[in-house]
């Protein structure tokens, strides 16, 4: 027989007993219905939990730190402190699958624009990488190579300035976020101060260095709070600062520990940021990293652990809808199970004509996942309808929660393509594997049953 | 004129419970090609499982069945299928037709089985409807015609994939006897214009005293088997 041959008669089949096909359908309908809405609430959560990770910084970067106490290998030899230096940074950009390693030097600074003043946690950054680490701008630009002196602000660092002569404002700034900030960080001249908090009093004889800013970043949780720098222009003033801090040591014969201990971590850096080509090697490049005896952080770690519950949560749903799924193929089974009770004796005519027993399975299979795919089909029109109210619903009522915005779109369930092939595939297995018996009782009745007279 | 079949020690038995049942016992038999040949007998005489055991739907217990020189008792199930789709038309006392095809749609389901194409078979099936007589009932459904009408479009059915042989069980059993000869004329004539073997279980005598042979059965054994002479007499061979 032919593909379409077999096709409709078993539609022909299906279209004689309506009401029957119609109430197992609907059965179907139902399952792929709860299945589908149920796993676009999983998907919906898991995109909505990425997404806030996501705001915290990027999922790609590892964060290394160099280890704060003695690292002790497996073997119990070689207790060294790992150094964050050069080295390092060649070590963890020849990892298999790291796309850049942007080291960081981090100093507190004291930035002043007029009379005004502001004390900066300053990054020294490679310039070239700044985009490849997601650094946004929301003003001005990002840092180029070459300009020594250019200032990339963080969204937060501009209301940092305050006049040191109103005591006591400056507590307030920091959360005054609406007001405008009193300096213009990008048009006003600025002058940075290397402020070691022990050489406060002489403040007033430094000449500080002519800086200017650049750009301020978008708002993000891991860089609001700081400023960025070229790297090579801040390791210059560091150590023009280290060399300060000795000749003050040395005139005033004053034994200074601070600047000595300074001094020998200066090739040493405060942080170094990893980036993954892709998301799934992070894990991997993190363990290595922690092989070699560094502190890493990233937040593909918390990816993963919330993984895992929105898994089970995904599953649990799904599981939900798998048992609806499976009544239905209970109907299905006892659908088809009668519809071949009542045509034994044309089964039994058909085999006499000469129809292959292959041929009389596959009509009947057809039949079954016909009526798969035809209520996974309705199914998906109804899930995208039910999918929409909810998220109607959802935006209606926790929008206006929230006085501050109006009308935000929340998904809480998202249907994406691939979960409507699989609703569509699994309804259409349903229905093979609920016909599979059917059609071998349709096989195995005996030709004789078209003699047999009632 | 060529043997088409040939049958050797042929046994049915059938097992109810613990009790034989013997249907067939020891049946010898030769039919020709393009005879009409009536296996005659009461009800429970073995008759009918002698066709079904010709046609192929029932395995003998003993013996074999030469059908154009194939051994039909060892083919398998598709073999079998296939032969059927081949070789063998069939025309059911019931009629037998799907009820929720029309005219045409049954007369084509060995096509369908076959895998021909829908333009020779609706051909094919419109083509012998007509020479059935029945032009104007192409797309009538079975419930819309009569029970001679419905077993004419049976005939149709039998007759459309040209086989050698069309086996037919009681054609006329639910028929009125004006009908009845309408319908065994029909068959006939289709037979013979193509030199086809019509082999058809009857009880009524005067169905079989059309037939070239006649086949007496009795307590699953064949009695005598008489062939028509030239003069229209029987005589036992």
């Amino acid at each position: 027989m032919k593909i379409s041959d077999i096709f409709s008669m078993s539609f022909k089949n299906l279209m004689r007993r309506k009401i029957r096909t119609l109430l197992t359908l609907i059965g179907v309908l139902i399952g792929t219905t709860s299945i589908t809405v149920m796993m676009s609430i999983g998907v919906g959560m898991d995109k909505s939990v990425n997404e806030q990770l996501r705001s915290f910084g990027s999922l790609n970067t590892i964060q290394v730190y160099g280890s704060s106490f003695y690292f002790y290998s497996d073997d119990g030899e070689n207790n060294e402190k790992q150094k964050l230096d050069d080295d390092a940074v060649l070590k963890f950009s020849q990892i298999k699958g790291v796309e850049a390693v942007s080291p960081e030097l981090e100093a507190h600074l004291r930035i002043t624009s007029g009379n005004y003043e502001a004390h900066v946690s300053m990054v020294g950054i490679d310039p070239s990488i700044m985009e490849l680490f997601d650094y946004n701008i929301e003003k001005g630009r990002l840092l180029n190579e070459n300009d020594d002196g250019a200032i990339v602000f963080g969204s937060n660092v501009p209301n940092y300035f305050y006049n040191p002569r109103d005591s006591g404002e400056m507590g307030y700034r920091m959360f005054m976020i609406d007001g405008e900030p009193p300096v213009d960080v990008l048009n006003d001249n600025l002058k940075m101060f290397y402020n070691s908090y022990h050489f406060g009093e002489e403040v007033g004889r430094e000449r500080g260095y002519n800086v200017y800013g650049v750009g301020v970043l978008r708002q993000n949780w891991e860089n609001d709070y700081r400023a960025y720098i070229n790297i090579d222009y801040l390791k210059k003033i560091m150590k023009d600062n280290d060399r300060k801090q000795r000749q003050q040591a040395q005139s005033d014969e004053v034994f200074s520990p601070m600047g000595r201990s300074s001094n020998s971590q200066s090739d040493e850096y405060s942080k170094v940021l990893v980036k993954a080509k892709d998301l799934n090697d992070v894990e991997r490049i993190q363990q290595v990293i922690k092989d070699m005896g560094y502190n890493a952080y990233s937040l593909a770690e918390m990816r993963n652990e919330t993984n895992k519950i929105m898994m089970i949560i995904q599953a649990i749903l799904g599981a939900l809808g798998a048992i609806s799924l499976l009544v239905a193929a209970l109907g299905i089974t006892n659908t088809m199970y009668m519809s071949i009770y009542e045509r034994t004796k044309e089964i039994g005519v058909i085999k006499v004509l000469g129809c292959y027993l292959s041929d009389i399975r596959k009509i009947f299979l057809v039949e079954a996942a016909l009526i798969g795919l035809i209520g996974g089909v309705i199914g998906m029109a109804l899930s995208y309808i039910i999918s929409s109210t909810i998220n109607f619903a959802a935006s209606y009522f926790m929008g206006s929660m929230d006085p501050g915005q109006e009308q935000i779109k929340i998904s809480i369930s998202i249907i994406p393509i691939w979960l409507v092939f699989f609703a569509i595939g699994f309804a259409i297995l349903v229905g093979v594997v609920a016909g599979y018996f059917p059609s071998r009782r349709a096989m195995k009745i005996s030709a004789l049953e078209a003699i047999r007279n009632e | 004129m060529d043997s088409i079949i040939k049958i050797t020690n042929l046994s049915k038995i059938y097992r109810v419970g613990s009790e034989k049942v013997v249907a067939l016992q020891d049946v010898n038999l030769e039919l020709k090609k393009g005879e009409f040949c009536c296996f005659l007998g009461t009800s429970g005489s073995g008759k009918s499982t002698l066709l079904n055991v010709l046609a192929g739907l029932e395995k003998p217990s003993k013996g074999s069945i030469k059908i154009k020189n194939v051994p039909v008792e060892k083919l398998s199930e598709k073999k079998l299928a296939e032969f059927r789709q081949k070789n063998i038309g069939f025309i059911f006392q019931s009629y037998n037709l799907v009820n929720y095809l029309n005219a045409v749609e049954n007369v084509s389901l060995p096509l369908v089985f076959k895998g021909a194409s829908k333009k020779e078979r609706i051909k094919k099936s419109i083509d012998i409807l007509k020479a059935v007589g029945l032009p104007r009932h192409l797309r009538h459904k079975p419930t819309q015609m009569s029970g001679g009408q419905q077993q004419r479009v049976g005939i149709a059915r039998a007759f459309v994939t040209n086989p050698d042989i069309v086996f037919a069980d009681e054609p006329t059993g639910n028929l009125d006897s004006k009908t009845s000869k309408e319908v065994l004329d029909l068959m006939i004539s289709l037979s013979k214009e193509n030199d086809r073997t019509l082999i058809m279980v009857t009880h009524d005598i005067n169905i079989a005293k059309r037939a070239d042979k006649i086949v007496y059965i009795l307590d699953g054994k064949v009695e005598r088997v008489e062939e028509r002479n030239v003069e229209g007499t029987y005589e036992q061979n």
